[in-house]
């Protein structure tokens, strides 16, 4: 007996409910409507797909529905690589674009898939995610790290400042035993003056910095580089305007004695999203 | 020795590139965002082997970034000029 | 806005939620303010007020922000100090042989 098509479409199986719930990994949005691709330059060679909103498009790609996960540090670098190669490419080709953090994964429910989920949330911050990509537009993200080398700062200090000079001479025109008694005052008195010095000269760096780029964050002073001890580290939106000044501002500051100055960057703005 | 570095040796972006790409960025809420409760995705040691200029070198990816950075600093080489330049002028 | 903060602050983390609380207020003011504006329900001098109060917030945020740096570094120049001063004093003192550094 020949079925019917109907009869025939019961036999055909629905998608399994566990790839309905296959995952999206999203990279970053940008201020676009173009769909597409950016080829084969995603985590593991995979291909990223442009999914375009109204007028916003993301760059993803496919996935399952978990988290990347390694203990193998080579394996975790070449993600991370990937992941800011995706992003870099995306913010060359449309100028500004809302990076997202690493491993941000879109999961499918089992009556909508991830992509219908990323479509719906995109819709509904739509103008949230405009306003931003706006506020972004053409800026990138630099990072400002000032070093000081303490001993150098102390030195010219030392040598520069009349009261340790004259405590310096009084001192050694003494007895050792009053020496001794003294190099507390002076240690006391030198770090006084050096704190001074250089809380004076960060503070007015924050200041001038806060006043020369668009928006700043205040990073923790971490990561010192031998004999040098950073002081300052900030994050900063600056736009194509702002650069030059805000180089010759820290150019300036490098020019103090025992003071050196990084700029890091361009690069998206992840910490202004 | 006071130094201006703008054009930046490559474990400074690096450093600075990992930490921006693990911990900041936009975030979306939770509720169509996978992620394993309170356990951190890459651990404090990972993250400082991540660091460590010999993982990149190890798995080829030191090229990459170098080329990026070169990039960086042709486009950037004029700029670098004429702040020394205009620096040299206000100091001379 | 008076904004008072010292270190300790720093240390238990106040600062920055503040910093994250202040913005969070601003930004639900600035959407609030945004829609009742849309749907004509604010008048002329309200949307003054609030445009003014909305500044000042900016103000508050960005001198806390500043406030904070200053605290890190300052922290920091304090960390990096001690090292560096005792030499550059026994470089001073140098002629007269001190018997042991104090510690």
């Amino acid at each position: 007996m020949e079925r019917s098509r109907e009869e025939l479409r019961k036999f055909i199986v629905p998608i399994e409910p566990s790839l309905r719930q296959e995952g999206i990994y999203v990279y970053c949005i940008a201020l676009s409507s173009e769909a597409g691709t950016l080829e084969a330059i995603g985590i593991e060679g995979r291909e990223v797909v442009v999914v375009a909103g109204k007028d916003l498009c993301i760059a993803v790609h496919h996935c399952p529905a978990e988290p990347y996960q390694s203990k193998d540090a080579g394996v975790v670098a070449s993600w991370v690589m990937a992941h800011h190669r995706v992003v870099d490419a995306a913010w060359r080709r449309w100028g500004t674009v809302l990076p997202l953090a690493f491993n941000t994964i879109i999961k499918g429910e089992p009556e909508r898939d991830a992509t219908a989920c990323l479509l719906a949330w995109l819709e509904a911050e739509h103008e949230v995610l405009k306003g931003k990509l706006e506020a972004l537009a053409g800026k990138a993200e630099y990072g400002v790290h000032v070093f000081w080398d303490p001993q150098v700062v102390a030195r010219q200090v030392a040598q520069s400042d009349a009261r340790i000079r004259a405590l310096e001479e009084e001192v050694k025109a003494k007895s050792p035993g009053f020496a001794y008694m003294y190099r507390q005052r002076l240690e006391a008195l030198l770090k006084e003056k050096i704190e001074a010095m250089a809380t004076a000269e960060c503070a007015a760096l924050y200041g001038s910095i806060a006043q020369l780029v668009g928006d700043l964050r205040v990073e923790k002073p971490k990561g010192d580089s031998g004999q040098l001890q950073m002081l300052v580290n900030i994050s900063c939106l600056v736009s194509p305007a702002q650069l030059l000044p805000l180089e010759v501002e820290l150019a300036r500051v490098s020019g103090m004695g025992g003071f050196s100055v990084q700029l890091v960057g361009p690069m998206p703005p992840y910490s202004f999203c | 020795m006071a130094t201006f570095e703008r054009v930046i040796a490559p474990k400074a972006t690096l450093v600075d590139l990992l930490d921006r790409v693990l911990e900041r960025g936009l975030v979306i809420d939770a509720d169509i965002i996978i992620s394993l409760a309170g356990v951190p995705l890459v651990g404090i040691k990972l993250r400082a082997a991540l660091a460590g200029m010999e993982t990149m070198v190890q798995y080829g990816l030191m090229r990459e970034w170098d080329n990026a950075i070169r990039e960086a600093a042709r486009s950037d080489h004029n700029l670098l000029t004429a702040v020394t330049e205009k620096v040299q002028m206000q100091n001379g | 806005m008076i904004v008072d903060l010292d270190e300790k602050d720093l240390k238990s983390g106040i600062l920055g939620l503040v910093v994250a609380l202040v913005e969070i207020i601003k930004e639900t003011l600035r959407r609030q303010a945004l829609r009742r504006m849309e749907n004509g329900s604010l008048a002329e001098a309200e949307v003054e007020r609030l445009g003014e109060a909305l500044m000042e917030l900016d103000a508050a945020i960005e001198k806390i922000k500043l406030e904070m740096g200053i605290a890190e570094s300052v922290q920091a120049v304090r960390d990096g100090l001690d090292g560096a001063v005792q030499d550059v004093v026994d470089t001073i003192l140098n002629p007269w042989q001190l018997e042991g550094r104090p510690s």
